[in-house]
């Protein structure tokens, strides 16, 4: 059972920009400084107010955190270094809230991102974990393609879905992105693109995978009193479950069937009450895996979800784009849903903006061998 | 022609790839069994290779390359040895590959 939060808000966010071809001299370093930056002057705070740094990122290597720490200037009383990729948001934000609850920071920078070029991306999925070098790579399998293909081939039997029901949800997810002027694809796509689009590993073609890109998302978490008068994203509960299920099962059912019950117990608050939604979506599978188990597919069954609900885009689902069209900057693609749920409590969502007051942020990732197995969630309330 | 997974002396569990200690019942008796057939459940197509997600009887479920004419629903054969698509089974089942561990290629060898 989880605890409700107590007066922990987000006050900044911000993203380096993405990009599929990073300039000569890109480091990641560089693109992790930059998000900083570019969160605390959001949050219209310096350097020297940070007393706690939090950081997830795939390339940071030699470097760990406190080397990064020193490079940015900060000095600190509180660090960490979270390994949890797709899932590392909630993973940091869960323990910087009770970090700054407990009073040992009151200042907390969260940040990941990766530079992400062709052969780094090679290199990162060929030596993800010892089970992906040791069984996955000798089937002459890099990457996680061919298993999201099989897992949502299952779930495409299990929910009744076609290609054309993930289709549905890439178009709707572009033309989010088309009214942000961060994402790398931008162009409205059409249903026949999708399903003319080559075929990566069926039924996943070209646009259920995510474009990888170099960049880096973070986040400002202070404690309320500090942050009285500034439009803020309030922490109203954070969930996460590791190893769910040690990987006996579909993989159609996240971590997060257990993490929702104890964000809507601890909150008061129930699914419909849910303005915007980010989900960690690295395949469609995934966001409507992610989507079902914070019980925001009612009784209609997920075809009609996804055809009156996200396809309408009425309910506003990845209004970034989200990472298939905004891309997938390595770990960053953990804080991405968060910066973007916080920009849209916050106001400051440019042409996409809607009328938010509560914001569900999900993660999702580390494949073990099968699927992901960490999983994390959070609601955050908009509070000036 | 086998598949090396772990066996749990205490409650009979099967896993793979190897674990420390066993997931159901918190045992570290796990001593190794050959597995030598499964079920293809789902398969893919990564270009020309096939790649299978392959349930054997009661567990555990593996990821394998298959070789030849395989339909979901078929009983292929298992094998942790990369070359063995070269030399089909006696049986004709098709072969599915499972690369084995750095150390249960060793204890197989």
């Amino acid at each position: 059972m989880g605890k409700t939060t107590s007066g922990v808000s987000v006050i900044g966010a911000g993203e380096s920009p993405y990009t599929r071809h990073p300039a000569s001299g890109t480091t990641t370093q560089g693109v992790l400084a930059d998000a900083v930056r570019r969160a605390l002057a959001d949050a219209n705070l310096r350097t020297s107010e940070v007393d706690g740094f939090g950081v997830c990122s795939f390339t940071l290597g030699p470097d760990h955190a406190v080397d990064l720490a020193w490079r940015l200037g900060l000095r600190l009383r509180w660090l960490m270094q979270d390994t949890n990729g797709g899932a590392s948001a909630g993973t940091m934000l869960q323990h910087a809230v009770r970090a700054v609850e407990a009073g040992d920071a009151s200042v907390v920078v969260l940040v990941a991102g990766d530079l992400m070029d062709q052969q780094v991306h090679l290199r990162m999925v060929a030596e993800y974990n010892r089970a992906t070098a040791e069984h996955l790579v000798p089937l002459d399998m890099l990457g996680p393609n061919a298993l999201f293909a099989l897992l949502t081939q299952r779930q495409m039997v299990a929910e009744g879905l076609t290609r054309t029901d993930y289709g549905r949800l890439a178009v709707a997810q572009r033309a989010w992105a088309g009214l942000n002027p961060g994402a790398v694809y931008r162009k409205p796509m059409t249903l026949d693109d999708y399903l003319n689009a080559p075929m990566v590993a069926e039924p996943l073609g070209r646009y259920d995978c995510v474009p990888p890109v170099t960049g880096a998302d973070a986040v400002v978490v202070v404690a309320d009193e500090r942050a009285a008068g500034t439009r803020r994203a309030r922490v109203l509960a954070v969930s996460a479950r590791y190893n769910s299920d040690d990987q006996t099962g579909d993989g159609l059912v996240t971590g997060l069937a257990d993490c929702a019950p104890e964000l809507w117990e601890t909150t008061g608050h129930g699914p419909a009450d849910v303005d915007v939604v980010s989900v960690y979506d690295d395949y469609p599978a995934m966001a409507l895996a992610q989507l079902k188990d914070l019980g925001l597919v009612a009784g209609g069954g997920m075809p009609a979800f996804i055809a009156e609900r996200l396809a309408t885009r009425k309910l506003a689902v990845n209004t970034s784009g989200g990472q298939l069209s905004a891309g997938q900057p390595g770990s960053a693609g953990g804080m991405h849903g968060l910066v973007e749920t916080v920009r849209q409590l916050r106001g400051q969502a440019g042409q996409r903006q809607i009328d938010a007051r509560l914001g569900l942020f999900s993660g999702y990732g580390m494949v073990l061998y099968r699927y992901g197995a960490c999983a994390t969630a959070g609601l955050l309330e908009a509070a000036a | 022609m086998s598949v090396i997974v772990q066996n749990c002396r205490t409650c009979g569990g099967q896993w793979f790839p190897a674990r420390l200690m066993c997931p159901r019942c918190g045992g570290a008796d796990l001593a190794p069994v050959g597995v030598e057939r499964g079920v293809v459940e789902q398969l893919t197509h990564l270009g020309d290779v096939v790649i299978a997600s392959v349930a054997c009887d009661p567990e555990p479920l593996l990821v394998a390359r298959l070789h030849g004419t395989v339909a979901v629903g078929d009983v292929v054969e298992l094998t942790d040895r990369p070359d063995a698509f070269d030399r089909p089974d006696a049986s004709g089942r098709p072969v599915a590959f499972v690369p084995p561990s750095g150390r249960s290629r060793e204890e197989s060898s």
